[in-house]
C-alpha cells in the first residue's frame, strides 16, 4: 500500500476520503462521503472556504507543503500532492501522520484489505496474521467501497483471511457488488471456514455471480498442505470448502505458491487435482513473495526455480491432460522453461514490482513480470539472466 | 495420517507416504463450466453530459412543494461531523509487516466456529457505533435526489463566483438569481431552472 507522510490540521479522527479537484467537486458531491480536495492556490482554498462556510460538512482541502497554508474553519492535509491522483481513496492515519492510498483507478490491481487475522500460519505469509480485533476494517472497508468513483475490472478482497468476518463479508461482497457492478470481486481466502455449512449458506446464497474465489492448496494429502500453513486439520477444511463452493456453482481459483516442500510434491499435487478437482477455473502457480514469514523460514521457501523445471513441467502437463486451466504468476520468464512462458502473467502489482540491471537489455522484458521491489540479490526466484533474441526466437513469433 | 510435522526435514523424509494416498477419496468432481470473466465489456459512449430525460428537475421552480422529510434529515446525519466516531480507536494499523523471528507453528489461534450453537459473538456482533456509508444516490427518494441536485447546481455557483449563499439544497431565490446570472453569460434563455442546457453548461451530470 502507497503511503505518503502528511502534515494534518483540525482533523479530529481517521477517516476515509475520496481525492477529487475543485473543479470535479460540484459533479460528485455527496452528503454521505468525505472529501479530500486538492488545491494549489489560496484562491481556490477561499472558494472551499465559502463553500464550507455556506454549509458543506464533508471537506477537507489538501494543500502542497510550498503553500504553507492551513485553514481556520476547514480541516487541512498538507503533503506532496504530486504523489496522489484525482479519485484515489485515501485513509488518514492520524497518529502515524501518514496518508494511506488504499485504492487506485489507474492501478492494475486493486486489493482490500478485510482483517489482519488468520486461522492459519503460513509458512510464507507475506503478512503476518495479529490477533487483536479488527473490526474497524469492515467499516471502513464498506466506506471505501462508497467512496470509489470507478468500477474497475476487478478487485480484490484479502486479508488476513476474510471468512473471519464471518456473516459480514456476505455485507462487504454486497456493498461493492452493488456499487462496482461491472467489477469482478476476488476473494484471497483458505476457504476452510466455508466447511461450516451454516456460514457457507449465508455467505453463498444469492450472492453476485461477479464473486470468485481465490483459494491457496499446498498439497494432495492432509500432512502435505497442513504442513505449509501450520495448522492441523487445514486440509480436510480447505477441500470441504472447495466442494461447497462448487455445489454453489462459484468459480475458484486453486493457488500454488512454489516453495520448496511444495514443489517436491508438484507434479503429484497437479495430478491430484486433475482427478479431483477437475471444476476449478484454474490453478495459479506462483512465485514467492520475500517478505513476512517467508523471511524466517527461508529454508522451505527460497528456492531457485531454475532446478525445479522438471517438476514445473510435469506438473503443467498433468492439468493440461486434464484440461484444467493453468497460470504463472510471480515467477520472471528467466525464472522459467521457455516451453511454459505463454502461460506466465504479468501479476506483481504496480507498486510492488520492479527489475534488474540485467533486464534492460532482456528481448522479452515487455512479457515480463519482472521482481518484487524487495527481491535482494541474496534471494530472486533463479539467478536474473537477460534472455537474448537467439534464445528465444522459437517462442517469439 | 493426523500426526502434524513441524521441521522441513521430517516433512520431505514423508513424502514418499503420499504418493499412495494420491488417489482420492474424494468423488470425482462435476463438470463445470465457468462461464468467460471475458465478456466484460464496457462500451465507451459519446454524448452530451445529460439529455432531457435524464434532467428530473429541469422544471422546478421552487422546493415549497417538496418539504424535505425526516428520512433526508436522518441520511444527513449519518456523517456530519465526528458523531458515532468516539469509540473508533485509531488504530496503529501496521502495513510493513516485519519479518517475525517466532516460529510460526507457536499458538495456532483456533479455528472459530459460526455453527448456530456456537454463535461467536466478538466476531459476529455489528458495531453500533460505526460509520455508515451512504446510499448509492439511485436509492435515494425523489426529494433527496432533489435536494442533491440543488447543493450540486449551488457549489458550481459558488465556484463561479456567482453565488455566495447557503450550500443547503434549497431552491431559493439568491440560487435562481445566480442560475439566472450565468445563463445572461452563457447566452442560455435565462429562466432561473435547472434546465438540462444549463446543468451541461455547468458540467453537472443529472442526479438519478
Ligand atoms: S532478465 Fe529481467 S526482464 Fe528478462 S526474464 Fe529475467 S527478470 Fe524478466
Amino acid at each position: 500500500m502507497r503511503k505518503l507522510p502528511v502534515k494534518t490540521h483540525g482533523i479530529p479522527l481517521r477517516g476515509v476520503q475520496r481525492v477529487i479537484s475543485l473543479a470535479l467537486l460540484a459533479n460528485e458531491w455527496e452528503s454521505g462521503l468525505q472529501f479530500m480536495v486538492l488545491v494549489d492556490s489560496i484562491g481556490d482554498a477561499g472558494i472551499l472556504e465559502q463553500l464550507v462556510d455556506g454549509g458543506l460538512k464533508n471537506i477537507v482541502v489538501c494543500v502542497p507543503y510550498h503553500l504553507d497554508w492551513h485553514s481556520h474553519i476547514m480541516p487541512t492535509v498538507a503533503c506532496d500532492t504530486r504523489a496522489l491522483e484525482l479519485h484515489d481513496v485515501v485513509v488518514l492515519n492520524l497518529e502515524k501522520q501518514e496518508l494511506l492510498v488504499v485504492y487506485r483507478n489507474s492501478d492494475m490491481h486493486h486489493a482490500i484489505q478485510l482483517t489482519n487475522r488468520c486461522n492459519s500460519f503460513c509458512l510464507m505469509c507475506s503478512q503476518p496474521p495479529t490477533t487483536h480485533d479488527d473490526q474497524w476494517l469492515i467499516d471502513e472497508a464498506l466506506l471505501v467501497a462508497a467512496h470509489i468513483n470507478d468500477s474497475p475490472s476487478a478487485i480484490g478482497l484479502s486479508g488476513g483471511e476474510p471468512l473471519l468476518l464471518g456473516p459480514r463479508l456476505r455485507e462487504v461482497i454486497d456493498a461493492y457488488a452493488t456499487r462496482l457492478p461491472s467489477t469482478r470481486i476476488e476473494i484471497l481466502t483458505n476457504g476452510r471456514l466455508l466447511a461450516d455449512e451454516v456460514l457457507a449458506t449465508h455467505l453463498l446464497t444469492g450472492i453476485s455471480d461477479k464473486v470468485s474465489w481465490l483459494v491457496p492448496l499446498y498439497g494432495h494429502a492432509d500432512f502435505l498442505h497442513d504442513f505449509v500453513v501450520q495448522s492441523v486439520g487445514a486440509f480436510e477444511q480447505t477441500i470441504g470448502g472447495l466442494l461447497t463452493l462448487q455445489s454453489y456453482g462459484q468459480a475458484i481459483q486453486l493457488r500454488i505458491v512454489l516453495i520448496e516442500p511444495t514443489l517436491r510434491v508438484l507434479p503429484e499435487l497437479c495430478r491430484f487435482i486433475g482427478r479431483n478437482l477437475p471444476f476449478v477455473r484454474e490453478v495459479a502457480l506462483m512465485g514467492c513473495e520475500p517478505i513476512g514469514f517467508a523471511l524466517a523460514n527461508r529454508d522451505a521457501c527460497k528456492t531457485d526455480l531454475a532446478d525445479w523445471h522438471a517438476e514445473l513441467i510435469e506438473a503443467a502437463n498433468a492439468l493440461r491432460r486434464a484440461n484444467v486451466p493453468y497460470i504463472f504468476m510471480n515467477t520472471p520468464l528467466c525464472a522459467l522453461p521457455q516451453s511454459l512462458w505463454a502461460h506466465a502473467h504479468q501479476s506483481i502489482s504496480d507498486w510492488k514490482r520492479s527489475f534488474r540491471e540485467e533486464c534492460s537489455i532482456c528481448v522479452v522484458k515487455t512479457n515480463c513480470s519482472g521482481l518484487f521491489s524487495w527481491h535482494n540479490h541474496n534471494w530472486t526466484p533463479t539467478v536474473i539472466k537477460a534472455i537474448d533474441g537467439k534464445a528465444c526466437n522459437e517462442e517469439v513469433h | 495420517m493426523k500426526k502434524f510435522i513441524k521441521s522441513l526435514s521430517l516433512f520431505i523424509a514423508s513424502i514418499p507416504l503420499a504418493a499412495a494416498k494420491a488417489t482420492a477419496e474424494l468423488p470425482a468432481g462435476q463438470d463445470a463450466v465457468f462461464e468467460s470473466q471475458l465478456s466484460d465489456f464496457n462500451p465507451v459512449q459519446l454524448r452530451p453530459l445529460n439529455h432531457g430525460l435524464d434532467n428530473l428537475f429541469a422544471g422546478h421552480r421552487s422546493h415549497s412543494s417538496h418539504r424535505s422529510h425526516s428520512s433526508h434529515a436522518s441520511h444527513a446525519s449519518h456523517y456530519s461531523g465526528s458523531s458515532g466516531r468516539g469509540s473508533y480507536s485509531v488504530p496503529a494499523q501496521d502495513t510493513t509487516s516485519s519479518p517475525s523471528t517466532t516460529s510460526p507453528s507457536e499458538a495456532l489461534p483456533a479455528a472459530p466456529s459460526f455453527s448456530s450453537e456456537q454463535p461467536n459473538k466478538e466476531i459476529v456482533s455489528p458495531r453500533l457505533d460505526a460509520p455508515k456509508p451512504p446510499l448509492p444516490s439511485s436509492q435515494l427518494t425523489f426529494e433527496e435526489k432533489r435536494r442533491l441536485q440543488v447543493m450540486r447546481v449551488q457549489i458550481a455557483l459558488i465556484g463561479l463566483g456567482l453565488y455566495a449563499g447557503t450550500v443547503d439544497g434549497e431552491f431559493n431565490t439568491d440560487t435562481q438569481e445566480a442560475l439566472r446570472s450565468f445563463q445572461r453569460l452563457k447566452r442560455l434563455p435565462s429562466s432561473g431552472l435547472m434546465t438540462t442546457d444549463t446543468l451541461n453548461a455547468l458540467g453537472i451530470m443529472a442526479v438519478q
